[in-house]
């Protein structure tokens, strides 16, 4: 196969990751890409390269979801929260329910490794999951005396938690629908968009509804979103990064030292 | 066994207390609150788990999970079976909760848990044993799915421990000698039991594939999985040849049999042997697969690197912290967080409907309906009735035949609608529909009669101003007019003040169209 072949292979696997609901397990063409980039270091380089020119990252492939693509705070691929959410007072409460979500799927770092892990979600969980929290917080300020009020020029000084606090639940307007500002309202819509892109299926109606995890989900948290979220918080002087040898692999730590003896040379390493 | 020794007969019961102990969340199901709260009491739900469990296992063919939708859908036939005449809905919802709690989603572990006592060195001990039933794992692309597990066919196929190879050949044995004393009914059982037992074969060596797929350094090639691997398809070859048998002796008997019923049992146990036989030759495929899997697989794990990533705990590391922080602070954290899941997105390209879509969006704001939906001269969905009479159109079409070649004027048609008449008058109304005419033929020249050569009326504004109580614009002259055949209508003789509109080609004006 000519090297120009060689480009329009990887360029396709680049597009079949950006296309919805592909998987190598549905297309033979993908199936086979994904063995090339297993097999010929070459060719992974080249993968790289173009996800590269388009502001991306390669972060894993897996033979379920096939080639996961990361974003780079310069492309233009990443969805825009602000499309998410017009709306700029449910803008915060909108992103913790995100964040709420994968924290109720994965509960144990661990279960970000286990490649058979799926679990459920609901609606109800993750709300009440969300309050209990922001109780927690009320209950040990309010031991403390701390004024939690926010100057009345600067609102934006209000905690997340109180934030989330002072909204309902859950309720009816008076066309008997849910009200789009309330946690519920937030929460699920934050599950529908996951369940747009592929991350989450609804499996039913339940606990104002349940959703079940997938692989891609699971894969797109663990090599990119809490890292990158756990980076964001060290740099406002919040967290600390896990030290070196706390970083882990997707194997046990033995086996990551074998396959780093074993590694031959001119194996797709990123450079 | 009553001579044995107690410490060495509680192996055996332990054993069976496993077993025993799986059979409970199933019958736990009867005697749930759920039940009684959810007016479920006419189902015999313990039997519809049944149902559920073998539905996921004999739908899971060996290397594919079931959907939750599909468990659903297939158990809710038999709710509707045990109870007749209730709503489709609530089939659905009783099934949903039985898979549901066959997955044991109220537990976060999803584990079933029975203590059940065994005897080691150290003496007699209380363990806490943990099963599943059905298990959520993600299926070919990675979305969730059911399996039926180990347990679960042990509830089903009532053999626990025992060497798979040797129950199945003494399933055979049985199964060959009820069919020679044409026993078919008991003959079905045993080979639907042998069914099952060739999917728990098949698991187990799926299972090491998987493993494999995993770690292939987990899994010893040399002495585990090749003897698996050959014993395996050397007893599927020789069982493959034994179904065979089994199925000639199966049309023997069917040849042989009048008896309706029989006929019936045996074609069931005939398509049975041949789902077997299939079933066994997937086997043998993924047998042959194992070998070149195991090395494709040492490839793969060889030449890439495990990607190196941070364990983070999502609840303490990231949840806990960042609710704390104040609305202004906490967006750049929880954006980074947010965008990241999403991944990358396929760049939409802008196309007309798109504008349009975006243009219509209502936005989310907006509770309840942004404008009126119903408005009072809406047309109704009631009867359309016709505005007009059909002596008004009779009386409009001899007034429209009165135009002469010399011209008739409009507002001295208008004037004869409004005499006393049969479907005309002064509050008949007959003259709006007069003017609706009159403006069609003003519009709409009949190109068709001119050029045929009829005799036709046209309208021709010739600038003179409408005078009339009720309607404003131009006082048109309505001429007949004949044209000779195949000759355009400008040369007809007709004093056509406005010859370019005259040309213009437009469709003959429909009588239907004016009604309504």
């Amino acid at each position: 196969m000519s090297h120009h072949e060689d480009i329009a292979d990887a360029a396709r696997m680049v597009a079949l990751a950006l296309a919805r609901g592909k998987a190598p397990a549905r297309s033979g063409e993908y199936a086979r890409l994904v063995r090339r980039f297993e097999t010929e270091p070459d060719f992974a380089q080249i993968v790289r390269k173009i996800t590269q020119g388009f502001d991306l990252t390669v972060l894993e492939v897996h033979r379920m979801p096939g080639l996961v693509l990361g974003t780079t705070p310069e492309t233009d691929f990443a969805v825009s929260v602000a499309d998410l959410v017009p709306q700029t007072a449910d803008r915060p409460l909108y992103l913790l329910a995100q964040l709420a979500i994968a924290a109720l799927a994965f509960p144990r770092p661990e279960d970000l490794d286990d490649d058979e892990y799926v679990t459920r979600v609901s609606v109800k969980q993750v709300d009440e999951e969300v309050r209990s929290l922001a109780r927690a917080i009320e209950h040990r300020l309010a031991q403390t005396d701390a004024d939690t009020d926010p100057p009345a020029d600067q609102p934006g000084l209000e905690g997340l938690w109180r934030a989330y606090l002072r909204r309902n639940a859950t309720g009816t307007t008076r066309a008997d629908k849910t009200p789009r500002t309330v946690t519920y309202s937030l929460v699920r819509r934050a599950l529908t968009h996951l369940a747009e892109h592929g991350f989450v299926r609804k499996v039913s109606d339940e606990d104002a509804g349940t959703y079940a995890t997938s692989v891609k989900y699971r894969l797109q948290i663990r090599d990119q979103a809490a890292g990158d979220m756990l980076r964001e918080l060290a740099a406002l002087g919040v967290a600390a990064l896990p030290s070196r040898d706390q970083a882990t692999t997707s194997e046990s730590a033995a086996d990551s030292a074998l396959s780093t003896d074993d590694t031959l040379p001119g194996s797709p390493l990123p450079h | 066994m009553i001579f044995e020794e107690p410490r060495a007969v509680y192996e055996s019961i332990t054993s069976r207390m496993k077993a025993l102990a799986v059979v409970r969340p199933l019958l736990a199901l009867d005697s749930s609150k759920a039940k009684a709260e959810r007016g479920w009491e006419g189902y015999r739900l313990a039997e519809l788990a049944l149902a559920a469990i073998d539905v996921v296992t004999l739908r899971t063919d060996m290397r594919t999970a079931v959907r939750q939708e599909t468990v659903v859908d297939h158990v809710s036939e038999f709710a509707a079976l045990q109870l007749p005449g209730r709503p489709a809905e609530e089939y659905r919802a009783v099934a949903r909760w039985v898979t549901e709690r066959l997955i044991n989603t109220e537990e976060r572990d999803r584990a079933f848990r029975h203590a059940i006592g065994s005897v080691t060195d150290e003496g007699f001990q209380t363990r806490m044993t943990s099963f599943q039933i059905l298990k959520e794992v993600p299926d070919h692309v990675g979305q969730a799915a059911l399996i039926a597990t180990d347990a679960a066919i042990t509830v089903l196929v009532h053999a626990i421990d025992v060497d798979i190879a040797s129950e199945q050949i003494a399933a055979e044995a049985k199964l060959e000698a009820l069919l020679k004393r044409a026993r078919i009914g008991e003959a079905w059982q045993i080979a639907h039991t042998a069914r099952l037992q060739s999917i728990r074969y098949a698991k187990d060596i799926h299972g090491r594939i998987e493993a494999m797929k995993r770690n292939v350094r987990a899994v010893d090639w040399d002495t585990e999985v090749k003897e698996t691997v050959d014993d395996a398809l050397e007893h599927v070859r020789s069982r493959s040849a034994t179904e065979q048998q089994l199925k000639e002796r199966v049309d023997q008997l069917l040849e042989v049999t009048d008896d309706a019923h029989k006929r019936r049992q045996l074609e069931g146990l005939g398509t049975l042997i041949v789902e077997c036989m299939q079933r066994h030759s997937v086997l043998i495929d993924m047998l042959l697969k194992v070998g070149p899997e195991y090395r494709r697989q040492q490839d793969r794990q060889v030449f890439v690197a495990p990607t190196l990533h941070a364990r983070v705990h999502m609840h303490e590391q990231l949840l806990q912290p960042v609710m704390e922080f104040s609305l202004d602070a906490c967006l750049g954290p929880l954006e980074a967080f947010t965008r990241a899941v999403l991944g990358p997105q396929q760049p939409r390209v802008m196309y007309l409907p798109d504008y349009f879509e975006a243009l219509a969006r209502v936005s989310e704001l907006a509770a309840g309906d942004l404008v009126p939906v119903a408005h009072d001269d809406d047309p109704g969905d009631g009867e359309h009735t016709a505005v007009f009479s059909n002596a008004q159109h009779e009386a409009v079409d001899v007034l429209l035949d009165t135009a002469t070649d010399q011209g008739v004027r409009l507002s001295a048609l208008l004037g004869s609608t409004r005499l006393p008449g049969p479907g005309i008058g002064p509050e008949s109304g007959t003259d709006a529909l007069l003017a609706m005419r009159v403006q069609q033929l003003f519009r709409q020249v009949p190109v068709r009669q001119l050029a045929v050569g009829e005799p036709a009326v046209v309208a021709v504004d010739d600038g003179t101003e409408l005078v009339d109580e009720r309607f404003g614009g131009s006082d048109f002259l309505l001429i007949r007019t004949q044209s000779q055949p195949s000759v355009p209508p400008r040369s007809s003789d007709a004093p056509t003040a406005d010859d370019n509109r005259l040309s213009s080609v437009t469709p003959i004006p429909d009588r239907d169209q004016e009604s309504a």
